[in-house]
């Protein structure tokens, strides 16, 4: 599926996007019509942040992709310009669908809210996610390496060959952070801030990784080509070194990525931290 | 206050006039070589899009030649650029360079007048006067810059000797810079027309016509796209870009007029319903207005990774594809060979040639 994204990608894509294409080819023949929300940006702490250029234009871009496409269902998520629920109810309405919508939309709302309360707690199993270290590898001090990524690489055994079991074999035990809603917008509002609600996410995930876990080391997973990574990944790393004095490691996934590569550098990044605590 | 900011292609000249009639020293970098281009990539991330390397090198030249204050349009959008600033600032000082960063940013309007007033020994109304002053001379310059790089542009297919008239593009250019008044700068942007026709032309009756569009900085920097308007020049094409330095000047939505972005906006909409940013509207609309004007070709330039730019690229060639005008992309980094794309470019040329004989026929 992933091949298939490839031959129809653009070459200079990241990843996501060639697999988003190859599940398109493979769902459109399939179904009455697609949906593709165009999520454009959010609202954090106060101010806009944006989403990713990629993201904001998958419509058109699959649009211009594919010859032949069932009725795409578009709705625009973009608070400068309408609401939600004006977004959700233009859809419904291009649609012609006669259910209630008000109240399918209420729901939903209230779905969303307790969900987002519920993960946001501390106390959530999404909050952290530490996987055990496997037993065979365990000699030595044991040796903690946060991983920052985005969740659609990370938790893709197809995009990312499951980088976080390649930490647990190595001996080290992998640490995942979903920051809390509160996290996210005191990175919202430094003086720095960036302009993606994504990246924010990812750059206090980041500061929980060394301020409050106390990691011995950072792995970063990003794809190739992938923009806003470039900028917080150098902001991650910049933090890391200067500040923490805490070794990092930046993974860059691709379709040309080799199993057998990626885990020689997981290994030996294992390695020099266990050397360094000894 | 010594001042610098990132600028490309001839943007400075303008900007210049404006910030010493403020009272302001600016500082400019040398002119831009690879040196520039490879500190600034050392120093910048690897995935970086290529105008942030090459601003960063320049910032680099401004600050060992003394520059104090950095001056950087900033703001939250979606696409790199609004962030160069505050990156770059980190970058450099954590380099161990000392500098101020001021940040251009719509909601530090009141911030930035009390830098011009502070310029003006704190006097409001000698800020507002100078203030005022400053504006009509960067104006002035800018059209004057205009008004003889688009003599240069049309002039150059027909030329008898590319050389003199690029020789010429750049001594008039060195007089806007150096005119200090008015009456000076009317003088050298009254010459422009009578000094470029003067030239010996080759005799060439009909050229080519070729739209550039793409990323600002890609289309409006020459040191980035390899000189393309003068070398496709020397090859009897004009290039007309659908962005100059004078245009990029003003402000973003409003640059090419009201009723060009809603045009370009109506234009582009059956393809491209959302601008995300680097011109990916403007271009698919100039693309199909090209097509629209009867012109031979359309150049597409974009930075190496460049998130609009790389996502914009399938609705280009698509939108290519419908109106059957030929199209060519070019993607530019500080890895990109002349040769590799002057090679490119002849075989556009010779491909464009070619279909406009077959029509001919």
């Amino acid at each position: 599926m992933i091949e298939q994204g490839v031959r129809l990608s653009p070459s200079e894509i990241c990843l996501p996007v060639k697999a988003f294409l190859g599940h398109v080819a493979e769902l459109k023949d399939k179904v009455d019509a697609l949906f593709l929300p165009r999520i454009v940006c959010n609202r954090v702490a106060g101010d806009w942040f944006f989403g990713c250029p990629k993201a904001i234009a998958l419509p058109d871009l699959t649009r211009a992709v594919f010859d032949s496409l069932p009725p795409v269902v578009e709705p625009i998520l973009d608070g400068r310009v309408q609401t939600d629920r004006q977004s959700f109810r233009a859809t419904m309405s291009r649609l012609d669908h006669s259910a209630d919508t008000r109240k399918a939309f209420s729901r939903a709302s209230v779905a969303a809210q307790s969900a987002a309360k519920r993960t946001s707690e501390e106390s959530s199993p999404l909050h952290m996610f530490g996987c055990a270290v496997s037993d065979r590898a365990s000699r030595g001090p044991e040796v903690k390496v946060g991983v920052v990524g985005h969740a659609y690489l990370l938790f893709d055994s197809g995009l990312s060959l499951d980088v976080l079991d390649m930490v647990r074999d190595a001996g080290a035990r992998p640490v995942v952070v979903f920051p809390t809603a509160d996290e996210v917008a005191h990175e919202a509002q430094r003086e720095t801030a960036l302009n993606w609600y994504y990246e924010l996410e990812l750059l206090a995930a980041a500061r929980n990784l060394l301020e409050v876990q106390k990691v011995d080391g950072l792995l970063l997973v990003a794809s190739f080509a992938c923009g806003t990574g470039a900028v917080t990944n150098e902001l991650i790393q910049r933090e890391a070194v200067h500040r923490h004095r805490v070794p990092t490691i930046l993974v860059l996934l691709d379709e040309h990525t080799g199993e057998g590569g990626l885990v020689t550098r997981v290994e030996s990044f294992v390695d020099l931290l266990r050397l360094r605590k000894r | 206050m010594r001042i610098a900011f990132p600028y490309m292609g001839t943007a400075p000249i303008a900007l210049q006039g404006l910030l010493r009639t403020l009272g302001a020293e600016v500082v400019l970098p040398p002119k831009p070589t690879r040196e520039t281009i490879e500190l600034g990539a050392r120093l910048a991330p690897e995935m970086m899009c290529v105008p942030f390397k090459m601003t960063l090198g320049n910032m680099v030249r401004c600050l060992e030649a003394g520059a104090d204050v950095l001056a950087y349009v900033t703001g939250s959008w979606s696409c790199r650029f609004g962030y160069y600033g505050r990156l770059q600032a980190q970058i450099l000082r954590d380099e161990g360079y000392e500098f101020r960063l001021l940040e251009l940013r719509h909601d530090r309007i009141p911030a930035i007048f009390d830098e011009v007033r502070a310029l003006n020994g704190g006097r409001m109304s000698s800020a507002i006067v100078n203030g005022l002053r400053a504006f009509r001379i960067g104006w002035m310059k800018s059209t004057a810059v205009d008004e003889v790089e688009t003599r240069f542009r049309q002039t150059m297919p027909s030329a008898a000797d590319g050389g003199d008239c690029r020789r010429l593009l750049d001594s008039m250019l060195n007089e806007v810079l150096a005119a200090d008044g008015p009456a000076a700068i009317r003088r050298v942007r009254g010459a422009a027309s009578r000094r470029f026709a003067a030239l010996p032309t080759n005799g060439r009756a009909r050229t080519l016509r070729v739209k550039l569009v793409g990323e600002s900085y890609c289309v409006v920097e020459p040191f980035i796209n390899f000189d393309i308007i003068a070398r496709m020049g020397e090859m009897g094409v004009l290039v007309d870009p659908f962005l100059t330095a004078h245009r990029w000047l003003g402000f973003h939505g409003f640059r090419l007029g009201k009723d060009e972005v809603k045009r370009m906006r109506a234009l582009s909409a059956p393809y491209w319903r959302y601008c995300v940013g680097g011109e990916d509207q403007n271009s698919v609309g100039q693309l199909l207005l090209a097509a629209q004007q009867g012109f031979d070709g359309v150049i597409h330039v974009h930075p190496f990774g460049c998130m609009p730019g790389t996502v914009v690229q399938p609705t280009m060639a698509r939108a290519a594809r419908d109106t059957g005008i030929a199209y060519l992309p070019l993607s530019l980094d500080e890895h990109s060979s002349e040769i590799g794309i002057v090679t490119r470019l002849e075989a556009f040329v010779s491909l464009i040639e070619k279909r406009r004989r077959n029509l001919a026929v």
